[in-house]
């Protein structure tokens, strides 16, 4: 209980640092961003009727899930985009000296305001798309993007972890982070053979697009898949971080 | 002036070779060059491509390439001049002898030469690998549309400077940044040429600078006499130059008197 409100005081203090620098900027100009880039997918469909059966709503709702899920990641789990600068910086003595998690207090230490911008563009998108109109889909919604929130933060553990083997790997662990969000927000109904299971369990862009929108559809599978895949990439982000540790203290 | 033009070829050379010498900056871009064109292709082919202007998808990826060699070859200096004025090294800098606006520039240039290289190296082997084939042009057409592609990376380059010197009043670029690369993604013609567009958005982008700066440039990509003449591109992007270079110098300014007298 004590160590849920010491990480609630840090989310708390985090996120009113973010609203003081430039909050309102970064937020209408991410919220404008998204909106742009969505009018890609507007001119698309105006050209084309499907891609492999799915339709602007269901590539809106991939899109919003992207969005928001990501918004959510860096609000709540900013601190996790740093953190390969922080391993290979040696800031990360600090965290292992305090009697905190310190997966979980380095993910809170930080809170990006452009985050806002994703979540609010996030919602409106999956209104627009129209797929989460009543109860059932939308709790089913609120699950798959619970998931999303997990994969993406697990998947950007993992490859930030690479600082404790290969040094200073910040700005590769940034890119490949940036390739999953880009990965996610197009189609990934499109791939077959290794390209397809590549976006489930490499860049799992597809757990992060793919799956919500089929979950909210009525797939049971993609539900059973979701729930699956997002067990498995918070294990791996756990166990690499752990391994990451021993290796680190040995070092 | 002799002295002048030294100093900022110096600076662009060593921002040159610094870029090319940096595999993991190089290989970051190109990378995503690659996984673009990939995702296009899937794209274009999961598609009833019958629909599109009669373009054939090759067509199409060929032009996404020209337009992705211009994109990815702009060097993200807002950033860095971003980051000298939250540190305050910016009014640091200003003592210096030589404009900073100006190294800035040659830097920008420098580093997007770089850039044009590298990604117009794998753009090409990577589209050729797709789609089997090479656009219908001549190879003179073909360099042409590479050399304005720099043209034009060398224009944007002026937009990211004056795009970073506004952190002088908001502390913050990015967010300007984000919105001129969705602008001329959507606005430039960035994945489908503007033939396809809605009326009102095609003329609407049109009194941009976007098309001029991106689309229309690719556009030779898509054969069947698609573009303009090479004149008419030259001297776009040109006056595009020259504006954009007045309305750096007016920010600059602006930015420089606001530092000093802050």
């Amino acid at each position: 209980m004590q160590k849920l409100k010491f990480y609630g005081h840090l989310l708390r203090l985090n996120l009113k640092s973010s609203v003081a620098s430039g909050f309102w900027l970064q937020m209408l100009f991410m919220v404008l961003n998204n909106g742009i880039f969505w009018i890609i997918w507007l001119i698309f469909f105006r050209t084309f009727d499907q891609i492999n059966g799915w339709r602007l709503p269901q590539v809106t709702l991939m899109y919003a899930t992207a969005q928001f899920a990501w918004g959510i990641k860096v609000v709540v789990f900013g601190g996790t985009r740093n953190l390969a600068r922080v391993i290979s910086d040696g800031e990360f003595d600090g965290f292992l000296l305090q009697p905190r998690n310190p997966l979980l207090h380095i993910a809170t230490t930080r809170s990006f305001a452009s985050g806002w911008g994703d979540i609010l563009s996030g919602l409106a998108l999956v209104g627009i798309s129209g797929l989460v109109g009543h109860i059932g889909p939308a709790l089913l919604y609120a699950f798959a993007l619970g998931c999303a929130v997990i994969t993406f933060t697990a998947a950007e553990v993992i490859l930030h972890c690479m600082a404790f083997w290969l040094g200073p790997t910040n700005t590769l662990s940034r890119q490949l982070t940036e390739y999953i969000i880009m990965l996610s927000c197009y189609p990934q109904n499109i791939y077959h053979g290794w390209l397809k299971a590549a976006m489930y369990f490499l860049l799992p862009a597809a757990v992060i697009g793919l799956l919500p929108v089929e979950l909210v559809q009525g797939s049971a599978s993609a539900g059973f898949a979701l729930a699956g895949l997002t067990t498995f990439f918070a294990a791996t982000a756990g166990i690499t971080f752990h391994r990451g540790i021993k290796r680190y203290i040995g070092a | 002036m002799k002295i002048i033009v030294a100093r900022f070829w110096a600076v662009a050379k060593q921002a040159f070779l610094r870029r090319m010498s940096s595999v993991l900056e190089q290989s970051g871009r190109t990378i995503l060059l690659a996984i673009i064109l990939c995702v296009w292709w899937k794209l274009w082919q999961a598609t009833d491509f019958g629909k599109f202007a009669g373009f054939r998808p090759k067509d199409a990826l060929w032009y996404l390439m020209a337009t992705e060699w211009i994109v990815l070859s702009i060097p993200y200096t807002h950033i860095d001049i971003e980051a000298e004025i939250r540190s305050g090294d910016f009014a640091f800098n200003l003592l210096r002898p030589g404009s900073y606006a100006g190294y800035q520039v040659a830097n920008g240039i420098g580093l997007s030469t770089a850039n044009w290289i590298a990604i117009g190296v794998v753009g090409i082997s990577v589209t050729y690998a797709l789609t089997g084939s090479l656009p219908d042009l001549t190879l003179a057409r073909f360099a042409s549309v590479g050399l304005l592609g720099l043209l034009a990376a060398w224009a944007c380059t002026l937009v990211m400077v004056t795009l970073g010197l506004l952190a002088v009043w908001t502390n913050d670029a990015t967010p300007f940044a984000w919105v001129w690369q969705k602008l001329q993604f959507v606005l430039g013609g960035l994945m489908f040429p503007l033939s396809i567009y809605p009326g009102w958005l095609k003329r609407l982008a049109e009194w941009t600078p976007f098309p001029h700066l991106l689309g229309n440039l690719a556009t030779p990509m898509l054969g069947s006499g698609e573009g303009g003449g090479l004149l008419m591109a030259v001297l776009q992007v040109g006056l595009w130059v020259a504006g954009f270079s007045l309305i750096l110098s007016f920010v600059f300014q602006r930015a420089v008197r606001r530092t000093l007298a802050g």
